[in-house]
């Protein structure tokens, strides 16, 4: 049991949600003597897993606390720290706003998810997973106009995710595009290999601007800007037009020490986040070379911090799936993450928009899809789809229909193709025939050009 | 268009919708419009029709036998010139008590010794061709129904000399082939055929099987218009080779691309700022007929698909939002009315496009159709589906109600739990079987099939009538928006909704 409540992190959240219902008044009454933002609850989950739970107001406030919580005064607090149980942070757990040092940023960080469960009583939970000082808050949220981005993103590995980038860039050139291929799958790199020859790659790669960019900041945009950093791809030259193929490879001929920098990769710099570290990357790239489309190769597992390419990039996310209760229970535990602590805006606008599932290494087999769609619907229903009251229609909130060709669940097929046994079209241009092509690719290629709001004449 | 021509515009074809009828009965030529399946439905040689509510089921048979409208017909379909006579079985239209056209609820419940279900379809046809026997100097020993002993003295007499009544059929038949001819016996409506309803399943299976004997008939041809729940329980087919007559079926199908066509056709005929419209686009009509307007880009066969998505995005914008990702408003707006199985009627739609036009008339719209006005269209279209359903299937309400504060997709097994608890002790299945049986309505599955339980049988027939989606190894329930708003029920999701 002792082990157990310390595992069970998903009960000790509901025990929580519990604790705080069970108290709701008095929290409410509390909660009503402190001007916005303070009139809320933060809880911060550090990077360990420990809670902390940020109160408004002075830790001996005595007078404010009684008269919220007139007969029992402890009750709500205790009520608290017994949920939490081995998770609350150190002995008490508690911090006051009056005890910190900026307690306005934390209590209006832009990380904080409300618990809607517990609406209208404003509490807030905050998700922490990099090593940094847990009370610090993270840059104001900004989208600047940008390219298109598109990640590549695998639960599992093997299932043709690098092929079918290759084959996005090969059609993007022939739209005469210019496109930017960075090869983020730091854990296996793979895709700038087929795309960069030894002979063509660049100096260093991107895990390089990361160890630049922690030593010397001021330095990091000169790899980008003395062209050290990508390369164009030999692909390039199986089309005549105006489009161009770029690749950033995640390591250049010069680089040293790869495994020592990977082992630095996801640690703050300058309290800011592997996120937010990768978004100005991607900014001085895009500035650089004005690309009209970006493809990441993202990393692939379960794992928030490879999930950010999806969710903090501002990036359409094509999610990797060949049909198996493996990979469904994998995007389970992801989808259920993301569920519980992600940022989640009303009718869906926020990253669950820009998700599309790829069936991958698709055989031609009716049963197969049909079984495919029902898993990928399930998935999206249980996870990331907003419940509808009975007069609110597909669409109202952030729901759709099974066989709704516009939903984030519908699967785009790549076919299961010999030729995506050993994709390299640079060595063997045969594979961009196409009859070949369309074949495995015909359904991708719709979805990007729909991404590109180049409209066809087909209608699915 | 700007904003100004876009209002005049809406407002004429607001004005042609406000006449559409619901019930769309043809009367003139120009109400004819042919869907690419359909040609294939009116096939003299293919008898067996199958289509769902408001697919267009009574609309064929009664252009079948109407003698103004059935001409029409000749220009499309083959074999047309060679009919000679055709007679009409519709309960819908020659049911009832009082008349004589066809035996009433109180012959077919009196019958006073079993007969056989296909003698009776065969005694009914027999009486439809009489006038055509006589013409062709056959006698017929059978009563006549307007004869003092009525239909009880036909039915009995009928009993009595089933090889009398063949023969009869068969004369005629080798009458009309000699000269080449052919005649029709439509059959409609059959679900509101009178009594014997614990037999009703028989009298289905028997009306099959003369079907399929017929075959061989050339100069007789039937024509018969079914439910889709009616052929869908196993004893109404198991009989040799009935598996034959499912092949050669004909379901009344309406593609996208139809259902798009019939209605920029209908609206075309009573507006002359959408005739401007096509001709300003696609070129004036090549074809010329005498009555209505018939521009080739509505009526060719097969429907075009990217110059019927043009023609919409004249009326709307392409996007049911800022993005392509929104959805595309053609295949948005079909998707969205459809039922389970990604069927929209006719009737469906054109509740939808009333509404729509009606929702887009606002002072800031700049297209005639708005998707603001369409989604309002597609919630309209829902009640008004359900509305429709009622007729048919008053019962549905009753197994849904099993959905009430629960959400889909569900679990069969819990939809199951619930319906075997039922109402005040009666499972639902049961409830629906007595209360249909009550109001003298088609039980909608087979009471003597001992093999399925009953909560499966009522499950496959919401299945069957696209009302209700099996997903995941049959074991998950979900039902299409269509559905699921005009019932008011909730959908799933993981994410609480917003307050």
């Amino acid at each position: 049991m002792s082990v157990d409540k310390y595992l069970r992190t998903l009960d000790r959240f509901n025990a929580i949600l519990r604790a705080l219902l069970l108290h709701k008044e008095a929290w409410t009454q509390y909660l009503k003597l402190f001007q916005p933002p303070f009139n809320a609850l933060i809880f911060v989950r550090d990077w360990q897993g420990f809670v902390h739970v940020g109160v408004p107001g002075a830790k001996h406030s005595e007078g404010a606390w009684d008269a919220a919580l007139r007969h029992a005064p402890q009750d709500a607090i205790s009520a608290l720290a017994v949920a939490a149980d081995g998770l609350l942070f150190e002995r008490e757990g508690f911090v006051f706003s009056d005890e910190l040092f900026d307690a306005g940023a934390l209590w209006s960080s832009t990380d904080r998810v409300q618990l809607e469960e517990l609406d209208p009583l404003p509490v807030y939970w905050i998700e922490r997973q990099t090593k940094e000082k847990i009370w610090v808050q993270s840059p104001e949220e900004t989208t600047k106009p940008h390219p298109l981005r598109v990640t590549y993103f695998g639960i599992k590995g093997g299932v043709g995710r690098s092929s079918a980038l290759l084959a996005s860039a090969y059609h993007l050139l022939r739209q005469g595009k210019r496109v930017l291929v960075l090869d983020a799958d730091f854990e296996s790199p793979g895709v700038s290999s087929t795309l960069l020859a030894d002979d063509l790659r660049p100096d260093y790669g991107l895990l390089d601007w990361f160890a630049l960019d922690a030593l010397r900041p001021d330095f990091a945009n000169e790899l980008i800007s003395t062209a050290r950093l990508y390369e164009r791809s030999g692909l390039d030259a199986s089309v005549s037009g105006e489009g161009t193929v770029w690749v950033a490879p995640a390591f250049g001929r010069e680089t040293q020490d790869y495994v020592g920098k990977l082992g630095r990769l996801y640690q703050d710099v300058a309290q800011q986040g592997y996120a937010q570290r990768f978004k100005r990357l991607l900014q001085s790239l895009e500035a650089d070379l004005k690309p009209d489309v970006v493809l990441i190769d993202s990393r692939a597992g379960v794992d928030d911090t490879a999930a950010v390419a999806l969710t903090q990039l501002d990036a359409h996310g094509l999610l990797f799936a060949t049909h198996g209760r493996a990979t469904w229970t994998a995007y389970e535990h992801l989808f259920k993450h993301w569920q519980h602590f992600a940022h989640l805006r009303e009718r869906g606008e926020d990253f669950r928009a820009r998700l599309h599932v790829v069936s991958a290494l698709t055989p031609v087999d009716s049963a197969y899809d049909r079984a495919f769609l029902d898993a990928s619907y399930r998935l999206f229903l249980d996870h990331l789809y907003e419940e509808l009251e009975p007069e609110q229609m597909e669409g109202d909130g952030f729901n759709y229909g099974a066989d709704d060709p516009d939903a984030p669940h519908r699967p785009w097929r790549v076919r299961w193709d010999d030729v995506l046994r050993l994709f390299d079209p640079i060595q063997n241009p045969a594979q961009l025939d196409a009859a070949v092509f369309d074949k495995a690719f015909g359904e991708l290629v719709q979805l990007l050009d729909r991404l590109l709001g180049v409209e066809g004449l087909d209608h699915e | 268009m700007n904003s100004h021509e876009a209002a005049l515009l809406r407002a004429e074809l607001l004005g042609v919708t406000q006449n559409w009828q619901s019930e769309d009965k043809p009367t003139q030529a120009t109400d004819i419009f042919f869907p690419t399946a359909h040609v294939r439905a009116l096939a003299l040689d293919r008898p067996l029709v199958i289509g769902m509510r408001g697919a267009g089921k009574s609309f064929w048979s009664e252009v079948l036998t109407s003698e103004a409208l059935r001409p029409a017909m000749s220009r499309f379909v083959k074999g047309y010139d060679r009919l000679q006579f055709v007679g009409s079985i519709r309960w819908d239209v020659d049911g009832g008590e009082f008349s004589t056209r066809l035996p009433s609820r109180t012959h077919l419940e009196n019958l006073q010794e079993a007969l056989e279900p296909r003698v009776l379809w065969i005694a009914l046809v027999l009486n439809e061709l009489r006038a055509l026997c006589e013409a062709k100097g056959i006698a017929i020993d059978m009563p006549n129904p307007s004869a003092a002993g009525g239909w009880t003295e036909v039915l009995r007499w009928s009993g009595r000399n089933p090889d009398a009544l063949r023969q009869s059929l068969e004369q005629i038949n080798v009458a009309l082939s000699q000269s080449g001819e052919v005649a029709l016996v439509v059959f409609d409506a059959l679900d509101r055929m009178q009594g014997q309803l614990a037999h009703s399943v028989d009298y289905l299976r028997g009306l099959l099987q003369l079907l399929l004997d017929a075959r061989q008939l050339k100069g007789l041809r039937f024509k018969v218009f079914l439910r889709e729940d009616m052929t869908n329980m196993p004893s109404v087919l198991s009989f040799p080779d009935a598996s034959k007559l499912v092949n050669e079926a004909v379901h009344l199908k309406w593609t996208r691309e139809d259902i798009y066509a019939l209605h920029w056709h209908k609206l075309a005929q009573g507006s002359k700022g959408f005739q401007k419209l096509l001709s300003d686009t696609f070129g004036p009509p090549q074809l010329q007929l005498s009555d209505g307007y018939w521009h080739e880009v509505l009526v060719q066969t097969p429907p075009d698909a990217g110059k019927l998505t043009q023609l919409l995005k004249l009326l709307a914008p392409p996007y049911m939002g800022s993005s392509p990702t929104k959805g595309h408003v053609y295949t948005w707006w079909y998707k969205h009315l459809a039922d389970g199985k990604d069927r929209v009627s006719p009737r469906t739609f054109a509740a939808s496009l009333k509404e729509a036009l009606q929702a887009s008339q606002r002072p800031n719209s700049v297209s005639v159709l708005m998707p603001t006005g369409i989604q309002n269209g597609v919630r309209a279209a829902s009640d008004a589906r359900v509305e429709e359903l009622k007729e048919d299937y008053f019962w549905v309400g009753t197994a849904l109600a099993a959905f009430n504060d629960r959400s889909t997709p569900i679990s069969v097994k819990e939809i199951y739990g619930v319906w075997s608890i039922g109402v005040d002790g009666t499972p639902t299945p049961r409830l629906i079987s007595e209360q249909c049986s009550a109001k003298n309505v088609f039980v909608p599955w087979d009471e003597r099939d001992r093999l399925t339980s009953n909560s499966q049988k009522l499950r496959d027939t919401l299945v069957e009538l696209g009302i209700l989606i099996l997903r995941d190894e049959d074991t998950r329930l979900d039902m299409p928006d269509i559905y699921r708003l005009g019932y008011r029920i909730r959908k799933r999701g993981g994410v609480s909704p917003r307050r």
